[in-house]
Order: C-alpha cells, then structure tokens, then sequence
C-alpha cells in the first residue's frame, strides 16, 4: 500500500494509473519508441492499449521529435533528422543477427568447385534468414517505417513523373561485388525462399495499384499513415519487386539484400579448421534511402541518406559490427 | 499590484498577485471575459489548498517568465527531460502530490508546470523494467501469462 501523505483531503485520482491517457501520454513522449514498445507495453493492459492505439505517441516515437540521450545515438542520429529512430534500431539489430549468420555459414572448405556442398550451406542460411524476417515481420506491419507522409505528399507524389528525376532509385546498392557468381546462387536461393512471400504479396500489390490509379485521377485518397518509401525501379542485380508505401516490402527487400551481402572472409581461415575463427571480416555496405515527405510549406522534400554498415573484427567466432552510419547525400525540393 | 483571491475546493481564500495567477491559462482568460480585477473570490473547485499554495509557488518563483512557444507541435519541448535545479527541488515531493500537481497544472493550464510534472514522472520511470515500473507506481499487472507471451512474442526483434 502506498504510504498516506500528510496533506488533504486526499485526491483518489491523483496516483499514475488514474491519470488521464493524454497526460499519460505526455509523459510517455520522452522514451524512445523502441522503450515503449518493447518494455513500457508490458507494464499493464491499459498502458500497453494506450501505447498501440495512441496516434500521438505513435507519431513522435515513430519521428525524431525525441532527443537521443546516449553517444551511441547521438552519432547516429546527427545526419539523420528525418529518419525513423524505431527503424535504425530495427536496422541494427537485425544487422546484428544478420552477421553472426555470415560467419556459421562460411564458404565449405575446398573452395566454390562443390556445389552441391555449396548449396547446402547456402539452403540453411536461407532458412535462418527466413526465421529471421518472421521475427521481424510483426514489427514492420504494424509500425511505420520511415515518415507518416501526409495525405497531400501522397497526391503530389503520384503525379510526379519520377523519370524526370535523375536519381530516381530509392534503394540502391552499393556494395562492390567481386564474386558474380556469388550474386547468381544468391538469386536463385532468394527467388525461391520468396517465391510463397510474393504471392501473398502480389494480390496486395494489385489492391496498391488499383489505389494509385485512382489517385491518379484525381479521387478521393485514403487516409494513411504508412511510410512512403516510393520505389522506382529494382534496384540493380536482386530480383525485387517492392510493393509501394509498404514497410514490409523493405524488410523483404532488406533480408533479400543482406542475403546476398555475404561479407568477404579471409580465405585462410575457411580452408582451416572450422574452429578457427575468421582472421579478417571487413564489409562495407552502402545503402541508399531517398525519403519524401512533405514540409512546413507543403512543398515535397525528397532527401537521400546512405546508411552504412561496416562490419570488421570479431567477437570470439562472431564479427562485430563496428559502425553503422547514416548520412545525407542529397536533398530535392519540389 | 492589483491582487485577486483564489478558492481553494476546500473554500480556503488565498490572495495572489494578478499577474502570478495569471501564468494559468483558465485564470487568465476568465479574467479577461471578466473584464476588471474582481472583488470576490474566483472558486477553483478542483484544487485543494495544499496543492494551490504548491502551485501558486510555482507561478511565484516563474512569474517572468517568457510565454510559452504558442506553436503546439515545437519539437523543443519534447526533446529532452532536463529539469532546471529549481523546478527539480519544487517537485521533490510525496508521489500523490506530484500527481495532484499534475492534474491541477492540466486544469488550470499551465502547460510549462504540466511539463515540469511529466517530466518529473518520466524521470522516475526512466531505465525501470515493467516489474519495477508497477512497483513504483504500484500498478497491478492485469495481463494473462498468456497475454504476456504474445507481446513478448510480438517483441522478440529487439531481443539482444
């Protein structure tokens, strides 16, 4: 039992769990939304309600409106204003499953000559990355990724005409490839670990398009507060086929992505004994984001961001990640 | 100075500077329909006295202050729970006047205090787990243990 204080006559309302939700809300602004879902939604039913079904704390966890506390953030966030904080922590540790997943499924001894050899190792990869885009399936479907973009971007941005824009790719990759064969196996394992997941989302592709064209000419937009990552074209050597304005799209995209990234190791250590970890991992993958949303003045903003992943050293048996950078390229205003 | 005097929901009148009692929104535009200082008595049924003097304080010691920012969304107030030294002595007190603090900064409009307060709270959950969140705030946890695996399930991406 809480303990009376002195003053009267005592208020009933007065304790946490009787506060009104918009000032429950106010309080719970200032955690990071990774906190509030991962940790403040077990606290009680009605917090956990309040943290799933409230717009506001869904719009200024899910933007950058909170400030980041530790060095870590800080460094992450200075370039990066209008990115989702939520979805550089989701980046990040999905980046850190990703990695160690690299390491266990190293080249078989012997070199790429045995390929069915090849082809196991790489059919259990695929299913551990199939795992992991379960876990992260969830997430994606109910959070907005990147920026609520309001009604009115979403009618500007269907009449632009992105072929007038030079760097029209969303999402690009740039990692330099040295193994083309490498890329071949890695499409062909990705198509068909895909191939179910691009059914299912082909029909809500249709609905999108449908969606659009109506936009196009001139009806009635729904009211969405999904990202809007407007994916122009597939991006250079993966087969992808993103679904416009869907988070889920980009988690497939990215698992897809990080398939294929598979990080050079030193191949010393893989015609050694197993156990020996790898002497040298040191990737570095680029990936470019162009973002629109729309600004004060209702103009649109398209702006480019790279993340960079950069992998080297490790920990035990397991590469660390060792920087993960985000950083402006590129700002449009239309 | 002109004065006017409050009323407490426990009917204890309290004489205040106009322009102190003015830092609250409700008081302030009650005051302007009035029209002139008035000679009785403004009831603030929701208030104790024992709160109202905590928040007469508290207009007192922030009587020059600058308004608040008028536009609504300004990221700056969001952006970090820094309490000024002496904002944080005035909260140091027993959990349910801090809420009545709250609850009476929401009512009068006083949205600088009302931060203060969320701050305040927002301090004192900071780093807790779910288990000491409820324990400080003594919050019964009204989850099924089916109820919570699903979130737990739900929450398993951000696992280390």
């Amino acid at each position: 039992m809480p303990k009376r204080s002195r003053h009267r006559p005592l208020n009933p309302n007065a304790t946490l769990s009787m506060l009104p939700p918009e000032i429950l809300e106010q309080i719970l602004i200032y955690f990071p939304a990774k906190t509030l879902l991962t940790r403040h939604r077990l606290v009680c039913k009605r917090w956990n309600s309040l943290l799933t079904t409230s717009s506001v704390l869904k719009y200024y966890s899910t933007t950058s409106t909170y400030h980041p506390t530790t060095e870590r953030q800080i460094r992450w966030y200075q370039y990066s204003y209008d990115f989702n904080p939520l979805f550089v922590d989701i980046l990040y540790q999905l980046w850190k499953r990703l990695v160690p997943l690299w390491s266990k499924y190293q080249e078989p001894t012997g070199g790429n000559d045995n390929e069915d050899e090849r082809d196991i190792v790489n059919a259990g990869l695929v299913r551990e990355i199939e795992v992991l885009y379960l876990r992260y399936l969830h997430i994606f479907s109910i959070i907005p990724m990147i920026h609520p973009v309001y009604r009115e971007t979403r009618r500007r941005i269907a009449h632009i005409n992105w072929g007038e824009i030079k760097s029209r790719s969303v999402i690009v990759s740039e990692q330099e490839w040295d193994q083309e064969e490498a890329v071949a196996i890695a499409e062909k394992y990705t198509k068909e670990v895909n191939l179910q997941l691009d059914k299912k989302a082909e029909k809500q592709e249709e609905d999108k398009e449908k969606e659009e064209l109506e936009e196009k000419a001139g009806r009635v937009v729904k009211e969405s507060s999904r990202l809007y990552i407007p994916f122009a074209y597939s991006p250079r050597s993966i087969s992808f086929n993103p679904s416009p304005d869907n988070s889920r799209g980009l988690l497939v995209y990215l698992c897809r992505f990080m398939f294929m990234s598979k990080p050079a190791y030193n191949s010393s250590s893989s015609s050694s004994s197993t156990t020996t970890p790898p002497e040298m991992i040191s990737t570095r993958i680029n990936i470019k984001v162009y973002l629109a949303w729309a600004n004060q003045d209702q103009n649109t903003e398209v702006e480019g961001r790279t993340l960079s992943l950069l992998s080297t050293g490790s920990n035990g048996n397991r590469p660390v990640i060792s920087k993960f950078d985000i950083n402006g390229f590129a700002t449009t205003i239309f | 100075m002109s004065q006017i005097i409050l009323l407490s929901s426990d009917n204890v009148e309290m004489k205040v500077d106009k322009e102190v009692a003015e830092r609250s929104i409700l008081i302030k535009n009650m005051l302007e329909d009035v029209g002139e200082t008035p000679d009785q008595a403004i009831p603030i049924p929701n208030v104790n006295e024992g709160v109202l003097r905590k928040v007469i304080e508290w207009c007192e010691h922030h009587r020059n202050d600058p308004p608040p920012p008028a536009d609504e969304d300004s990221d700056s107030r969001k952006k970090s729970t820094d309490i000024e030294e002496w904002d944080q002595k005035f909260m140091q007190v027993d959990q349910e006047m801090l809420f009545e603090i709250i609850l009476a900064a929401n009512y009068l409009d006083i949205k600088p205090l009302l931060d203060v307060g969320c701050k305040t709270v927002a301090n004192m959950i900071k780093g807790k787990s779910p288990e000491e969140i409820r324990k400080t705030f003594n919050i019964q946890n009204d989850f099924t243990p089916e109820e919570e695996d699903q979130i737990r399930r739900e929450n398993e991406w951000a696992e280390e």
